[in-house]
């Protein structure tokens, strides 16, 4: 797989694996961090979809039976939005309800792909019936596909939150207790945690990748935080 | 009586052979006293409902039969094909990982990322697989996005395509045959085996041969006729992933067998069953039980 961009650096009382040119800027677009903690390795990246570097990074670990956190399977329940929604309300999590369509969408909704070319980052939001069928030709791809819809209120409203093992920056009340929640369940580093929001009360609608480049100084700290305490356990 | 979900798709149900072959196992369900609910994408969420779930559609992570398997899962309901068998068998990195892992044969193979899509990484590849070689984008199925390269130039040009679709890609050592092997194998068990011959337009048991498909004969090859080190290696390739319905592909190079891929959702219909009478009663029997019939 080309040269090898990890190396070992003191950190605590530990060794941790850490990508080279981390020590200047630990967060550049594509980076993933390895730490290596207890019986587990932690990968923290932006982006843990099926068949990227990260996926296969984690594969490779598995398949010579080191843990890792997460696993490749919650990636999938992660990123597979009506597997995570089932998954997120088993747990107890307040969840959209969804359903699996070919056509039909009442209005307003939320809407995902779900096939093998649907981008786990997108969702639309429809409120009118002609972007309803637009989108929808568009993520079935004419129809070859089917969708998921989430009925939404006419006042209801998408929170995007971004979680690191977690905590969160400046969620409203209750909001960062769920995303303490979400970790607990997928175990994601770093994830967006899309929320459907109707006055005081939030429900899940998905998760999504987080670009290290839309962190907030806040969060890039909470994150450098958590690496160094993590580190030293 | 416990009641069998199928889930089908359309394309599935569009093709007559696959029709026929679900209407059998649905018979064989039926002789057995089980009930036989299909169930479509649109209605996934009763497979809460049945005692025992049949995927009959094209598998990945990110298709929507994924979601049944993983509701089946939720529900604690026998599913197959289950979860991890799709995830595993759906990614021919991921495969190829478990198979290496678990010491079954396979062909030279080397997993390629971006760095090694170069003109050195292509020269590089050819220095250690030889000549031809076989890429494949990882969710290959159905032979497609499984292409044979011969030179730097052609190396490049399919191996860029294929990166666009997954950030690994593999490499393989090109091992030529008229046939394969396909071993099917359910929990452990050989299932039945049938040889694949090749059709001489192609490489590959399916193909596109001057805009027309061409499709390999499939001949249904009773156990005793099977040379026995190709189940063994079946089996042990069936071991390596899970406990499911699996069809193993294998070369036989030299006399030795090489696998070539396990495929969950294995094709039935091509008459795979010939030799095999019982090969839907032992798939129903492991979801619903072998019922009061």
């Amino acid at each position: 797989m080309g040269g090898n961009p990890w190396f070992l650096f003191p950190c605590g009382r530990r060794w941790c694996l850490m990508n080279k040119g981390e020590r200047e800027d630990p967060f550049t677009t594509g980076s993933i961090h390895l730490r290596h903690i207890g019986h587990a390795t932690y990968v923290i990246s932006e982006d843990y979809s099926f068949k990227t570097e990260t996926y296969y990074r984690i594969v490779s670990l598995e398949v010579k039976g080191k843990a890792t956190v997460p696993s490749s399977r919650e990636t999938l329940e992660a990123y597979v939005v009506p597997v995570c929604l089932s998954r997120a309300e088993g747990a107890g999590i307040p969840v959209l309800p969804w359903v699996i369509s070919d056509r039909q969408v009442p209005l307003p909704a939320i809407l995902y792909g779900v096939h093998y070319f649907a981008d786990p980052s997108e969702y639309s939001v429809v409120r009118d019936a002609e972007t309803a069928g637009r989108v929808v030709r568009f993520i079935t791809n004419g129809g070859k596909y089917p969708f998921c819809y989430q009925p939404i209120g006419e006042e209801t409203g998408i929170l995007p939150v971004t979680a690191i093992f977690g905590k969160t920056a400046s969620a409203p009340d209750g909001v960062g207790l769920l995303c303490a929640e979400i970790y607990r369940v997928f175990h994601l580093p770093l994830v967006n945690c899309i929320f459907a929001q109707t006055g005081d009360r939030f429900a899940l609608s998905s998760l999504t990748p987080v670009r290290y480049s839309s962190l907030a100084r806040e969060e890039r700290a909470i994150l450098s935080q958590v690496m160094e305490e993590e580190c030293h356990g | 009586m416990g009641s069998l979900g199928v889930f089908v798709d359309r394309q599935v149900m569009g093709s007559s052979e696959q029709l026929t072959a679900l209407i059998r196992l649905r018979d064989q369900a039926e002789a057995m006293g089980h009930a036989v609910y299909f169930i479509f994408p649109v209605e996934v969420r009763k497979v809460a409902r049945v005692d025992g779930l049949f995927i009959r559609s094209r598998t990945d992570p990110l298709h929507i039969s994924y979601v049944a398997a993983k509701l089946a899962e939720f529900h604690g309901i026998p599913v197959i094909d289950d979860p991890v068998s799709i995830q595993v068998c759906s990614d021919k990195v991921n495969m190829y990982l478990h198979l290496m892992n678990g010491q079954v044969r396979v062909p030279e193979t080397r997993f390629l990322g971006k760095r090694d899509i170069t003109r050195g990484g292509a020269e590089e590849v050819f220095s250690t697989l030889g000549t031809p070689v076989i890429l494949k984008e990882p969710s290959t199925s159905f032979s497609l996005r499984v292409e044979k390269v011969n030179s730097v130039e052609e190396f490049l040009k399919v191996a860029k395509r294929f990166i666009k679709l997954s950030d690994w890609i593999v490499a393989q050592q090109y091992l030529s045959s008229s046939y394969d092997w396909r071993i099917g194998v359910l929990d452990g068990k050989l299932l039945y085996a049938a040889q694949y011959i090749i059709p001489s337009e192609t490489f590959k048991i399916q193909d596109t041969v001057n805009g027309h498909l061409v499709y390999c004969a499939v001949r249904s090859v009773p156990a005793p006729e099977v040379p026995r080190p190709v189940i063994e290696t079946g089996l042990a390739a069936a071991r390596a992933i899970g406990r499911g319905l699996y069809g193993v592909d294998i070369k036989e190079c030299d006399g030795t067998p090489y696998v070539i891929e396990v495929n969950d959702n294995p094709s039935l219909e091509g008459g795979e069953d010939q030799s095999y009478p019982d090969l839907y009663r032992r798939i129903v029997a492991a979801l619903v039980g072998e019922g009061p019939g």
